[in-house]
């Protein structure tokens, strides 16, 4: 018997709903690594997607929920669209990341996470994206205020690029949208 | 006095089947004298028990529950012949295939078996002796497919004293292997031991050797088939042409060089290469000055021997076959439209290994050296990648081609003999080095040869000044690499050939979901067809290497020998039988019958009936269900037999 | 005329304004109809469906489509990444009944999921005619090579938004063929730009897309084309920090496809808001064709 630091029973289990919820076989992977081959973000990653993926199959499902690849994958489904064995890679890595999202098992890449939350509660705010708005915000919160701000002089060149906020008319509708998912939304 | 013996097939029916609980069932019914359960009825024992049960209680027919009748019925048919019984006054019953492997709960296969059995011996009760007929087999094999496996199985069968015809559709015998430079893993030189076969092909008189030809129709059945060959017009005369190739050196109009697998250029009117057999010539129109329009006529009037005919025609010849050898080879998989990444045929220094073949053989285009094919330059870096249409369910093709790692080894060795400084890197997914010394051969190519093997599949290649990057995973290491070559060799897997799909329907032989042709069973028949007389040599059944495929095409002109040396055939007596009196002579009978067995003859004046003929029927029974009044009957199959199994099955 | 209901999204409206001036002006030149949804909201772009469970990814867009398919029977998205997230609402409310009744606990009506989402190159291959184009081409295009770049969600999922061939695709081709430009062979038409990570792991980016931009110089091309404003801001505004990353000197122009028709058109590159680009500098193809 293998023996990680994970419950197996708990690592069946974690597997079992991967399996089920993104409908793909982790068994039927070998390993051949073409999802890694050309993955773009792979050197950012903890485990690039071949590894995730015999991670998943021994059961070391903490490690892949907790992993910087399920965060940062782009979801540009390159390896899905080239593994011989037509497991959609992209698929399993965004599902596992939605199960580590309910189970709060994410620790890592806080600042992916951040712009997320940033960008989705500027278009709750708004119902459109204010995109100075997220900079500065995201850029605020990060302690890191010159992030991309040398590029501002360009877009500011586009004369409708908007320097406040546009806001939609039924911004009420939009908010009811985000209340439908989970509650308020004001989780993650 | 009905006999009934279930056989336990150790546990194959035991574990699932009560089977003396079937026994006794059986031993209640009317007519059964014995009833007894076996632990293997096939075996030697269990064959000398049913013997000795028919002498004992006097047994005149004999129900037997245990395998496939495709598995043993002709077992246990001879061993009731030994026991002085009609042979024929046996049913099998088969309580294994569709009863004791199919189901899991014991007492529903049990009362299920128990039923089975219960039919059989309903039916065996109207059995009547029968008696084998025989009918002459044509003394002469057909041999399709003229690579290396219908070479050894026409040079074999013809070593026996059998004729033989061996069809080739293309100008010249020796097939893939004619195109190898060295073969694994000895590193013998695939023409020096191919040519001389391929000479004694040509020179053999038991041989008659058709190139440019094809089946193109087939009638009748084992022992006599009668086959039409398609000799393609070539435009030139077979035995005119002595093979002086001055009208390939002459000829004006360029053409694809099929025998270099693309690589280098040939001419519409060629020898396919040096090695040729025979050593002629053949036009192609679809190239051909001529025929598209002009008015060249160069080849004719330079050819010395006057062997050049633009207005050859194709010509039919029909022949008779007593047995039939399939060999016709492999393809290799076209990856140009499945794999775009690997830039779909674009970049001239992406090559498949087939090309690499000629570009390392001593009669390829490059005189055995090896040139990148964009610029002609050396390469010094040799990426080669496994499993291109192999292993790959994206591209529709689950399955191992089972000779690419080994066939990748052996070019990167070649490649590091040919050029010394040169490095080789073959990414591999697993190796796969089953047969007599590979894994040998494979770990030299690594040891002594410092191939550098990296576990991974390639996702892309893409040109970069003059190099081509290959874009990689090294599973090993767990990180992505990349290597900028010089050429990029693609191991591509092996299909069925062209055209036998068609050859098969025509023979009657099927086809797994690859397009290879089945073997009549995966262990015990391994070179016969499904259809009798018809046997299998090579990759045609498979992808395989050259000795299993020479071992195969001994193995099936052993099946032919066999078949052909006895004169004459056992037919089945299981055949229709029309009862003229009754018979109306409309004749549907002979409309639905798919094997033209049916006559129109004057049993009296004004009167016309049909007639089996007992040595064409396969015994299907069509006629016998077609027939209006209902007065053709199948031996073996009555409709008492029939009815009294329905209404068993029914109570 | 047909008229499209026309989906701009928040990148078009705003930082890919120039997108949406030059597809107006394109329109405008071939006959085709827009009608710009009414009070439209954000698509949720890439992080809609990879936060919160990523039902956010089908709602939001699920509210334009409904105001689309409420007065139009097809609806245009430019913008290949609110393509793609329509494509994907469409088929969820199509197959998922649960989230189609949130939906209209939302709207408080039925949605109207079944309107036709075209994206660009969808329309502009179904409303202009090759021939046309090629006849009214002023010829600023000739000799110049154009690489195409789709990127990876106007052709992925290919089961979602059914279009073109997911690792090669090839309906802009004839467009910009027509428009005069030569496309020659391009191995890194759907690699991934590195998507939104730009401000929060800018890396991921610069990486990618300096790839993107390698390859494209070393095929011998002149300028990207692309649909899609995320793609256009990774490797035309972030040009100059991937130049200062990696101590490269690119300057390649990225266009829009109607950019570029609109270049051959004779739109001005001022007209096609070309200007507005970090590498603006497409005037000489003008000059080049001029002088001949």
């Amino acid at each position: 018997m293998i023996s990680f630091p994970i419950s197996i029973n708990e690592g069946a289990r974690l597997l079992a709903e991967i399996e089920q919820r993104s409908g793909q076989r982790l068994s039927a992977c070998y390993q051949c690594g073409r999802c890694t081959s050309t993955c773009v973000a792979a050197f950012a990653f903890d485990y690039p997607p071949h590894r995730l993926m015999r991670l998943l199959q021994v059961g070391m499902v903490r490690e892949v929920l907790a992993s910087k690849t399920a965060q940062l994958c782009l979801d540009c489904m390159t390896c899905s669209m080239r593994c011989p064995m037509k497991i959609d890679v992209a698929g399993v890595i965004e599902t596992a990341k939605a199960v580590a999202d309910e189970a709060g098992l994410q620790d890592t890449e806080r600042n992916v996470r951040l712009f997320r939350r940033g960008f989705l509660n500027n278009v709750r705010r708004h119902g459109r994206l204010h995109e100075a708005g997220l900079l500065i915000w995201f850029n605020f919160k990060t302690n890191n205020p010159m992030n991309d701000v040398k590029l501002l002089p360009l877009v500011l060149r586009k004369k409708n690029f908007h320097i406040f906020p546009p806001r939609i008319k039924n911004r009420r509708q939009v908010r009811r949208l985000f209340r439908e998912i989970n509650g308020s939304g004001k989780q993650g | 006095m009905i006999g009934v013996f279930i056989c336990q097939c150790g546990t194959n029916i035991s574990a699932t089947v009560d089977t003396g609980k079937v026994a006794q069932a059986a031993a209640a019914m009317r007519g059964v004298a014995d009833a007894e359960s076996i632990q293997y009825a096939c075996s030697d024992p269990g064959q000398a028990a049913i013997a000795a049960a028919i002498r004992h209680k006097r047994l005149d027919r004999v129900v037997i529950g245990a395998c496939s009748p495709r598995m043993h019925e002709a077992t246990f048919r001879r061993a009731l012949d030994r026991a002085g019984l009609n042979p024929f006054m046996l049913e099998m019953v088969n309580i294994r295939e569709h009863c004791s492997w199919i189901h899991s709960d014991v007492d529903q296969a049990t009362e299920k078996a128990a039923g089975l059995v219960r039919k059989g011996i309903a039916r065996v009760r109207h059995h009547l002796p029968l008696s084998a007929g025989k009918t002459a087999a044509v003394r002469r094999a057909l041999v399709v497919g003229g690579g290396i496996a219908g070479i050894q199985a026409a040079l074999d069968i013809a070593a026996a004293g059998i004729p033989v015809t061996l069809v080739e559709k293309s100008p010249t015998i020796g097939g893939n292997m004619a195109r190898l430079d060295k073969t694994f893993p000895t590193l013998d030189c695939s023409s020096c031991i191919l040519t001389p076969l391929m000479v004694e092909v040509k020179q053999h008189e038991n041989i008659e050797l058709m190139v440019n030809s094809e089946v193109d129709d087939v009638h009748g059945h084992v022992g006599n088939f009668e086959v039409d060959i398609r000799r393609k017009a070539t435009c030139v005369d077979e035995k005119k042409c002595s093979g002086c190739m001055i009208c390939q050196e002459k000829c004006p109009a360029k053409a694809p060089d099929d025998f270099n697998a693309g690589m280098g250029q040939s001419k519409a009117i060629s020898v396919a290469s040096p090695q040729a057999v025979p050593l002629v010539a053949s036009l192609r129109k679809e190239h051909c000055r001529r025929f598209s329009g002009g008015k060249c006529r160069v080849c004719q009037k330079l050819c010395p021997a006057g062997a050049v005919d633009y207005g050859q025609q194709d010509e039919v010849v029909r022949q008779s076959f007593g047995a039939v050898v399939a060999a016709t080879g492999y393809g290799f998989y076209d990856w140009t439209g499945a794999y775009p990444t690997y830039g779909m045929g674009l970049y001239p220094d992406v090559i498949t290994s087939l090309q690499y073949e000629r570009l390392l053989s001593a009669s390829g285009p490059t005189g055995g050296h090896i040139r990148r094919p964009s610029d002609g330059a050396e390469p010094r870096q040799v990426v080669f990648i496994s499993c291109i249409g192999s292993r790959d369910e994206s591209v529709g093709r689950p399955q191992c081609c089972s000779v690419g790692c080994m066939y990748i080894a052996k070019q990167a060795i070649l490649t590091k003999e040919h050029i010394p400084d040169s490095q080789s890197y073959i990414f591999y997914i697993d190796m796969r080095a089953g047969g007599k010394n590979y894994e040998e051969f494979a770990r030299r190519a690594q040891t002594r040869y410092g191939t550098l093997y990296i576990r991974g599949r390639v996702g892309k290649i893409f040109p970069r000044w003059g190099k081509l990057v290959v874009m990689g995973t090294d599973t090993l290491v767990g990180d992505q690499v990349e290597i900028e070559a010089d050429l990029v060799v693609l191991a591509t897997g092996l299909t069925a050939s062209d055209g036998a799909g068609g050859l098969a329907r025509k023979f009657n032989i099927s086809c797994d979901e690859n397009g290879f042709m089945a073997e009549g069973h995966p262990k015990l028949k391994p070179v016969e067809a499904e259809a009798a007389g018809v046997f299998l040599a090579g990759a045609c059944q498979g992808p395989k290497d050259i000795p299993a495929t020479v071992a195969q095409a001994g193995a099936a002109a052993a099946k032919v020998i066999g078949l052909l040396s006895r004169g004459e055939l056992e037919t089945s007596p299981m055949v229709a039988a029309v009862s003229q009196s009754k018979c109306s002579g409309c004749f549907k009978c002979r409309d639905v019958c798919p094997f033209g067995a049916i006559e129109d003859e004057r049993p009296a004046a004004g009167r016309t009936a049909a007639r089996v003929l007992a040595s064409l029927c396969r015994g299907c029974g069509i006629c016998s269900a077609a027939c209006p009044p209902g007065v053709i009957s199948l031996s073996g199959y009555t409709d008492k037999q029939l009815l009294a199994e329905v209404v068993a099955a029914l109570r | 005329m047909s008229v499209y209901s026309y989906f701009p999204g928040c990148s078009l409206s705003s930082g890919a304004m120039e997108f949406d001036k030059s597809f107006r002006l394109v329109a405008a030149a071939f006959d085709i109809g827009l009608d710009e949804l009414t009070d439209w909201n954000c698509c949720g772009a890439s992080p809609a469906p990879h936060h919160w469970g990523g039902d956010l990814g089908i709602l939001l867009p699920a509210r334009n489509l409904h105001i689309a398919g409420s007065s139009h029977d097809s609806m245009v998205a430019p913008c290949a990444g609110c393509f793609n997230r329509l494509k994907y609402a469409q088929h969820e409310l199509a197959h998922n009944g649960e989230l189609r009744r949130r939906t209209e606990r939302v709207l408080r009506e039925p949605v109207h999921y079944q309107t036709e989402v075209l994206n660009l190159v969808q329309l502009l291959n179904r409303e202009i005619d090759p021939g046309d184009l090629a006849g009214r081409s002023q010829g600023r295009l000739a000799g110049i090579a154009l690489g195409t770049y789709y990127g990876c969600v106007l052709v992925r999922p290919p089961e979602i938004v059914r279009y073109d061939d997911p690792n090669n695709p090839v309906k802009m081709e004839p467009l910009l063929k027509a428009a005069g430009a030569t496309i020659p062979h391009f191995p890194f038409k759907t690699e991934c730009c590195g998507s939104y990570m730009g401000l929060a792991r800018k890396e991921i980016v610069l990486q990618a897309s300096r790839r993107i931009i390698e390859v494209t110089l070393e095929c011998g091309i002149d300028a990207l084309v692309t649909v899609c404003p995320l793609c256009h801001q990774n490797l035309d505004l972030r040009q100059q920090q991937i130049n200062d990353a990696f101590g490269t000197d690119y300057h390649l122009p990225v266009l829009y496809l109607t950019q570029a028709i609109g270049l051959a058109l004779g739109f001005s590159p001022a007209e096609l808001g070309i200007e507005a680009h970090l590498n603006a500098d497409v005037g000489h193809w003008t000059l080049r064709n001029d002088d001949q």
